[in-house]
């Protein structure tokens, strides 16, 4: 009976870190199969109210929000007035800088302000991925580049913009 | 900014114990089945340095299209077979080999004792010192006879069984690595887990290395040295061989520890200048072929550790556990180094945290 509640406790869970990923935009584009295989190397974080997800400081890769609220802050690490940049909610994902770097690195803070569960992914499972199923790890790092580039853009826009304006 | 209330700081430091607590409790547990029960700690150790073995060929079969597990029974089975294979072609020559030896043992041990007074006599003529050195020596030869004549079939016998225990052992500890570091991983407390997440990865990756490289160059040196001995029809050239493959293991120091059986026989035997020069040199040229070539291409880029360093963990390694502490001794410091530095990094990075 115990075992048998178990197993449907697993896979009911497994079932939904799956459907999680796949609505995250690094991973859309993956299939059924090596959506299960990376839902094995995926953490489960659980985050009580107030408690950071990590600091200013060296990092390793990216979170997922399963359920739960976080706050990005800046300037939490030099112990003085920290400011609020973003509230994340379930469904957001942040830290995936982090991914591409050989010495990743948060700029930073971010903090859960509810109860929160979180799936983390980090570069060795990232690298791990590479290693066993290059496919699937090429897939993983072109939408990656894309994000990037994408932000890169948009960065590059707002610094045009804001050179516009000061030469005005 | 959200701070911690004082209640929230008690819950979160209740579960980090709580977390602590479960971690100590299974590693104590796994630690003392490990040391009770007899030579499980060999087939373990054997059974790690399998996996790491046998890792690297995993990927390449998942990437032709297998699962993991028929990728892991694929390759245990082809594994097992070749050993299988090479015991059955192998067996004769070592039984042969173990039998000469218990004949011509009494031999041998007559042969040394005279060796051990002609030393005697020769310090006493050169220095003037009266030594004893047969009384002493007397009753080690003894004991090794005894080993020889008496233990070394049931020894032998003993290894197998551990052999064969460790790749099943092996087996489970590949498949279900990635669920037993995930388990451990739950129990990492949140504000050091990426660090330990890390930490492991690189430990996991430079011990595979370190393992892989001296294995490799280990084989090849044993190889190399039973090629050689056999060449000048040298006897027991599969045992030299195998022991000069196990000595390699430990830096500095093993290589000579390997070679001084085959001194001492030769000797007995009567070896002339020439002869045993020739004994000599297979030994030489396969220790040139490890640092000329086996070294620079697959040790070099390990963790480094200073000579000194290196000398003075295989001495420790040895006083604990014999010539098993001498081998584990380096890759177990390599481990320590890079977590320490690890946790250093962490603890300089971090000490203006706020929390």
């Amino acid at each position: 009976m115990i075992d048998f509640l178990w197993k449907n406790f697993f896979k009911t869970e497994e079932k939904s870190v799956e459907m999680i990923l796949k609505e995250n935009p690094l991973f859309e584009d993956l299939s059924k199969k090596e959506l299960r295989i990376l839902s094995h190397m995926v953490h489960r974080r659980s985050f009580i109210p107030g408690e950071f997800i990590f600091q200013e400081g060296k990092g390793l890769g990216m979170y997922i929000i399963i359920s739960g609220k976080v706050g990005i802050l800046h300037g939490a690490s030099q112990g003085g007035e920290s400011t609020v940049i973003s509230q994340l909610k379930a469904g957001d994902f942040f830290g995936e800088l982090c991914l591409a770097r050989e010495e990743g690195y948060h700029h930073v803070s971010a903090q859960a302000t509810e109860e929160s569960k979180l799936l983390g992914f980090f570069r060795p499972d990232l690298l791990n991925l590479i290693e066993k199923n290059p496919s699937t790890g090429i897939r993983i790092l072109m939408k990656l580049t894309e994000i990037l580039g994408e932000r890169l853009q948009k960065a590059g826009e707002k610094l045009s913009q804001f050179k516009q304006t000061r030469n005005h | 900014m959200l701070s911690l209330t004082s209640e929230q700081k008690i819950r979160l430091k209740r579960i980090n114990i709580i977390k602590l607590l479960v971690f100590v409790g299974l590693l104590t547990v796994l630690g003392s089945v490990l040391f009770l029960i007899n030579n499980l700690f060999i087939s373990f150790l054997l059974a790690f340095v399998i996996s790491y073995l046998a890792r690297p060929l995993i990927a390449p079969l998942e990437r032709a299209g297998l699962s993991y597990n028929m990728a892991l029974i694929f390759i245990f089975l082809t594994g097992i077979s070749l050993i299988g294979l090479l015991g059955i072609w192998t067996f004769p020559l070592i039984s042969q080999q173990v039998n000469n030896l218990q004949a011509e043992w009494p031999r041998y041990s007559e042969g040394l004792l005279n060796l051990i007074e002609a030393a005697e006599l020769k310090i006493k003529s050169w220095l003037g010192i009266e030594v004893h050195l047969q009384n002493k020596s007397k009753d080690q030869i003894l004991y090794f006879s005894q080993v020889i004549l008496k233990d070394l079939p049931s020894i032998l016998l003993q290894a197998l069984s551990v052999m064969l225990l460790a790749p099943f052992l092996a087996f489970f500890m590949l498949k279900d690595s990635q669920k037993i570091s995930k388990r451990f991983m739950m129990l990492v407390p949140n504000s050091v887990f990426e660090m330990v997440l890390n930490l492991q990865y690189q430990i996991n990756q430079q011990l595979g290395q370190f393992i892989r490289a001296r294995f490799l160059e280990a084989f090849i040196v044993g190889l190399v040295t039973f090629l050689g001995l056999t060449l000048i029809s040298f006897p027991f050239a599969f045992l030299l061989g195998g022991f000069a493959a196990i000595t390699n293991l430990i830096p500095y120091i093993g290589p000579i520890i390997g070679g001084v059986p085959a001194v001492i026989i030769a000797l007995l035997n009567g070896y002339q200048a020439w002869d045993l020069s020739l004994v000599i040199g297979v030994y030489l040229i396969a220790q040139f072929i490890d640092a000329g070539i086996l070294v620079p291409i697959l040790v070099a880029r390990i963790v480094n550790l200073h000579p000194v360093t290196v000398v003075l963990l295989i001495i420790l390694g040895g006083q604990f556990m014999g010539i098993l502490g001498m081998i584990i001794s380096i890759p177990v410091a390599n481990a320590l180094k890079v977590t320490s530095l690890a946790v250093y990094e962490h603890i300089t990075q971090f000490k203006n945290r706020t929390l």
